[in-house]
């Protein structure tokens, strides 16, 4: 199944960080592929194979609020945790609001590793299974179509 | 051997509504058991499995979500809004055509209609069995599509047991694998 | 009397031409500071990791601290840059190789033009360009003048950066263009002011001229042939030995 382990992709410009991050999120179970800018980036994830993404927003060649847009634009809408840290806070918060993908952003320097891999594998889950059967358990067992 | 599964509406509301989730994620499948649903899906624990579903299983569980989402009752609504949110995103993440998705879905199948006919035409006269519409096509793409695959529907807790028997009719005369959790 | 009055005023203006360039290097450092920041900051936290589950080996530890030592000496390196230029004596002149200087101050500049995607060009003259004159005051004007054409260009496609030297008979040269809207008010450029940033650098151009008069140089605006701001500094040539 394809429950386990997530998908993620890193993008960002950052050698040390992409490497980091990548190192980081296989120790928690997560398959890691990483792109070093908004071009490479967008190429990737329009196969639609990641659970989550995890974008610096500036980068060369595309920056990471472009990538993010080009992609919904062709139907990919996987969730995105966005870092920030050059002075472009508000960036990340019009992102957060403006693009539905977006769920979480994170500052750089990281300086929690355990809260930051948590939060990107809460992004790549969506929705808990349990939360869902809890709200279809009020409603009957079946379907009338 | 990797074994492919399709998944009818109910079926795909059991898996959510009645928590299949460890099955999905745990392969032993001894850990599992029984359902409030019914429906045993010992075999869809296998990581082997690819499960698919069709756009109409997509449309009507959908349909269903809105229905109880305009619905009251004793006065409250039968779904939120932000409920029926959290149930599209989770579909959105879970249905798709690459492998990260949990259900692949179908492409369209050309002459699901005229097989629909044709399964009605022989399969549900007088004497025969007792088929419906909506299991009608489902059967039909089931039937249809590439690869093989076993049809997946769920009882709802016995109390779409007929359905259950009237699908089954039909499957075993036309030859299509029916996941039965009895066997 | 008088001569104690005109010292401190001189005194004086070279603080405050310093501060406002200190101002605009900030900028530059904390982005130049980050990145090592952030490769520490990860490396650490993998050591942690490895050492609360017990499970850190030889190699993989060297790897970690041979990788912090790294981008320690890095910013090590950056901070004593910022040091000797802020300490840097304004007053002595010498012969300043301009073609150094140049890739210097491109090096510096070199990851703020890429996250905001901006190409630096370098079109050094091979016939190395010497001027007689004030290092950290020259390298403060280049400064200034990159970071404004940087601004001036950044979110426009295509933006574009040049930093050219050479030299000629009388001067040598160094010049900066953009290719972004360039200069309307060209009077009033080099007034005290003149600003048309909103985080205002107003003193900026003006103080760069009055320090460049200072060491016997001039600095002055042309709008670029294909568009946008073209900024030349005239510099007095090297002194050979025989000069002296």
């Amino acid at each position: 199944m394809n429950d386990y382990p997530f998908r993620a992709l890193i993008v960002d410009d950052e050698v040390p960080v992409r490497d980091e991050l990548a190192l980081l999120l296989q120790e928690h179970h997560f398959m890691v592929e990483t792109a070093a800018d908004g071009e490479e980036g967008l190429q990737k994830l329009l196969t639609d194979e990641f659970d989550v993404a995890v974008v610096d927003l500036k980068m060369p060649k595309m920056g990471g609020l472009e990538m993010i847009r080009k992609a919904d634009a062709k139907e990919i809408d996987t969730y995105v945790v966005i870092l920030t840290g050059h002075g472009d806070r508000e960036d990340a918060i019009t992102a957060l609001r403006l693009q539905n993908t977006v769920k979480e952003w994170f500052d750089k320097p990281i300086l929690d590793d355990d809260a930051f891999a948590q939060r990107v594998k809460e992004v790549a889950e969506g929705v808990p299974l349990d939360e869902v059967s809890k709200i279809l358990s009020k409603l009957p067992p079946t379907i009338q179509v | 051997m990797a074994e492919h599964f399709y998944l009818d509406t109910n079926a795909l509301y059991a898996f959510y509504r009645d928590n299949m989730v460890s099955l999905a994620k745990h392969p032993n499948y001894q850990h599992y058991q029984d359902m409030k649903g019914g429906l045993i899906v010992r075999r869809l624990s296998s990581s082997t499995a690819t499960i698919y579903v069709s756009n109409l299983t997509y449309l009507e569980f959908l349909g269903n979500l809105m229905r109880h989402e305009r619905t009251q009752r004793n006065g409250k609504w039968e779904l939120s809004r932000r409920e029926v949110n959290l149930l599209r995103e989770r579909l959105k993440k879970d249905i798709g055509t690459t492998a990260r998705h949990r259900f692949r879905l179908v492409p369209t199948i050309d002459g699901v209609f005229q097989y629909g006919r044709a399964l009605m035409i022989s399969h549900a006269r007088r004497g025969q069995c007792e088929l419906g519409t909506n299991d009608a096509l489902h059967i039909a793409i089931a039937k249809l599509m590439q690869p093989k695959v076993i049809l997946v529907t769920s009882d709802g807790g016995g109390q779409r047991g007929d359905t259950f028997a009237k699908m089954k009719c039909v499957c075993q005369r036309i030859g299509l694998e029916f996941f039965d959790p009895e066997e | 009397m008088a001569y104690l009055r005109d010292t401190q005023k001189a005194l004086n203006r070279t603080e405050i031409e310093k501060l406002s360039y200190l101002g605009s290097m900030a900028t530059g450092i904390a982005h130049n500071i980050n990145n090592p920041i952030n490769g520490i900051s990860l490396k650490a936290l993998r050591g942690l990791r490895r050492v609360k589950k017990g499970d850190i080996n030889n190699q993989e530890a060297q790897e970690i601290f041979a990788g912090i030592m790294h981008e320690v000496k890095h910013l090590t390196s950056l901070i004593k840059q910022f040091q000797a230029f802020a300490r840097g004596d304004r007053n002595k002149r010498e012969n300043v190789d301009l073609n150094d200087l140049a890739t210097r101050v491109a090096a510096y500049f070199d990851g703020q033009f890429q996250s905001h995607d901006v190409v630096l060009n370098l079109e050094l003259s091979d016939n190395n360009p010497q001027a007689y004159a004030n290092q950290f005051l020259v390298e403060e004007v280049l400064i200034n003048l990159v970071t404004n054409a940087r601004e001036e260009v950044e979110k426009k496609p295509n933006a574009a950066v040049w930093v050219k030297t050479w030299a000629t008979l009388e001067h040598s040269v160094i010049q900066v263009e953009d290719n972004g809207p360039g200069v309307s008010e060209e009077q009033r450029l080099f007034s005290p002011f003149h600003s048309t940033k909103a985080h205002g650098m107003g003193l900026g151009l003006h103080l760069a001229k009055s320090a460049l008069e200072r060491i016997n140089g001039t600095i002055f605006y042309q709008n670029r042939a294909k568009g946008g701001a073209c900024f030349t500094v005239h510099l007095l040539p090297a002194r050979g030995e025989n000069d002296e």
